[in-house]
């Protein structure tokens, strides 16, 4: 078993991870990976029980274990989606439409790798021993085993649409969870995440102009489209956690995890609707995002949606239930056929596999190599 | 045609990049620059920056411009000097950018 003592030894085992996954680390370039601080919201801790105390620099400043601990949970979590993206997204470098894709993707990859990096750095140099393991276990987890922390990040991410869908809906999760987190009264958690928030800009920014490219080449029914924003949509439901989420209230109180719009929000928090509350902002983001996608549907097809909440959901009080994509509650046996009718199938995958064999799949773009 | 494309993707606009550009707008005809177009450009991927002005095919990149750094963009248009402090984006970012508005897809 590898014994991980300090950063360096880590580092070494980030590169052992990058030949295990397949990822051949010269695609990225003279790319540097390295710790980087954005600046603090504020010096003072801004809600919660410790709020207008100066925000802790150390671990041993945090005043219980309970709160250590809490801290800790955030931070490999957020390490461990990173580390899984670039797993679900290594094969797709094989299929790159474009050289431009191609960039954007090694850079979107190159940057996971970084956050990963970024949360691992604060395991292992901040948490002590417990620090250390968590930090080597988030390098020995694997998205295509099926043992990454979180549901969405264990799901194929088998082609382009995928990549695309993913980077729009599941990395937007993202935005929003580095966005609560910069608000944390651990300053270190709060320096690292605004540096990580300015990158993750780029990769929702891939994600939205290539499906509005997919719906300009106009070649991949938008019925397919539909049915991987049903796929990532729903389980990026779930990432922002349970309904009435009591770790979520906790987070609150201790100052931890911040309201969405925590700079903004006029009024106090109903701490047990924190994960609804964010949930909602991102349903409302997401709605408009494919208002501007639907201007590209052609007249007579029908127009993109987000599905209803209560769909495909593996958390939360409609987890187990045979809600449909608009939200009726369908039999058993309906339920098992709709979800063949609204979810990819093999069969989407293979009609999608021959259509981007044609390359006029998506609106191309020649640029210098 | 020399164009201004100031970024209106959701996160731009929250920070009021929509009044942004109206204003640009209206300096850059009170200056008389004829040969300017000020235009919406859906995102540049650095909304955490923003808002966002680009300027093409110049290729110069002002982030988190706020209306008071408008007279020292125009004057920029008008031959003045490049606006230093705003131009703070990471090059390899610019250049992944600047190739996709060269292929005039977006």
């Amino acid at each position: 078993m590898v014994k991980i003592s300090s950063f360096d030894d880590w580092i070494q085992y980030f590169r052992e991870w990058q030949n295990d996954i397949g990822y051949d680390p010269t695609l990225l370039g003279n790319y540097n990976f390295e710790t980087k601080l954005g600046d603090l919201h504020s010096a003072e801790i801004e809600f919660g029980d410790f709020k207008g105390q100066r925000k802790w620099e150390r671990v041993g400043q945090i005043p219980n274990q309970s709160i250590r601990d809490a801290l800790m949970n955030l931070i490999i979590y957020q390490g461990d989606t990173e580390f899984a993206s670039v797993e679900q997204q290594r094969n797709l470098l094989d299929t790159t439409p474009t050289e431009y894709d191609r960039q954007a993707l090694v850079r979107v990859n190159s940057e996971e790798m970084r956050h990963g990096w970024q949360m691992c750095y604060l395991l292992v140099n901040y948490f002590g021993d417990s620090g250390k393991l968590e930090a080597r276990k988030l390098l020995e987890r694997r998205a295509f085993r099926g043992d990454r922390l979180l549901g969405s990040f264990n799901a194929p991410v088998n082609n382009w649409l995928d990549f695309f869908t993913y980077t729009e809906f599941v990395d937007r999760d993202g935005k929003y969870q580095l966005t609560m987190l910069s608000h944390s009264a651990f300053a270190p958690l709060a320096e690292s995440v605004t540096a990580m928030l300015k990158e993750e800009f780029f990769h929702m920014f891939t994600g939205h102009t290539g499906l509005t490219r997919i719906l300009r080449a106009g070649k991949i029914p938008v019925a397919i489209v539909q049915k991987y924003f049903n796929k990532w949509l729903s389980t990026a439901y779930d990432l922002f956690g349970t309904d009435h989420s009591s770790s979520a209230n906790w987070a609150y109180v201790w100052g931890l995890k911040g309201r969405f719009d925590e700079d903004e929000a006029k009024i106090p928090a109903e701490k047990d609707k924190l994960n609804d509350l964010a949930r909602n902002h991102y349903i409302v983001e997401c709605a408009k995002l494919i208002d501007q996608l639907n201007a590209l549907v052609p007249q007579g097809q029908p127009k993109l949606y987000a599905p209803d909440l209560k769909f495909n959901r593996s958390i939360g009080e409609h987890v187990g239930k045979t809600y449909s994509v608009t939200g009726e509650l369908l039999s058993a046996d309906a339920y098992k056929k709709h979800v063949t009718q609204v979810l990819p199938t093999a069969e989407d995958e293979q009609l999608l596999s021959e259509i981007i064999k044609s390359k006029d799949w998506v609106a191309q773009m020649q640029i210098k190599s | 045609m020399r164009v201004c494309l100031v970024c209106q993707n959701i996160d731009c606009k929250s920070r009021g990049s929509e009044q942004l550009m109206k204003e640009f707008q209206k300096r850059v005809a009170a200056r008389g620059l004829t040969d300017v177009e000020v235009k919406p450009y859906m995102c540049f991927g650095a909304c955490q920056e923003g808002p966002n002005i680009v300027l093409y095919p110049e290729k110069n990149w002002y982030a988190a411009v706020k209306v008071e750094d408008l007279d020292e963009i125009t004057d920029h248009l008008a031959g003045g000097p490049h606006v230093q402090r705003l131009d703070t984006i990471d090059s390899a970012l610019k250049e992944l950018i600047y190739q996709l508005l060269d292929t005039g897809i977006l």
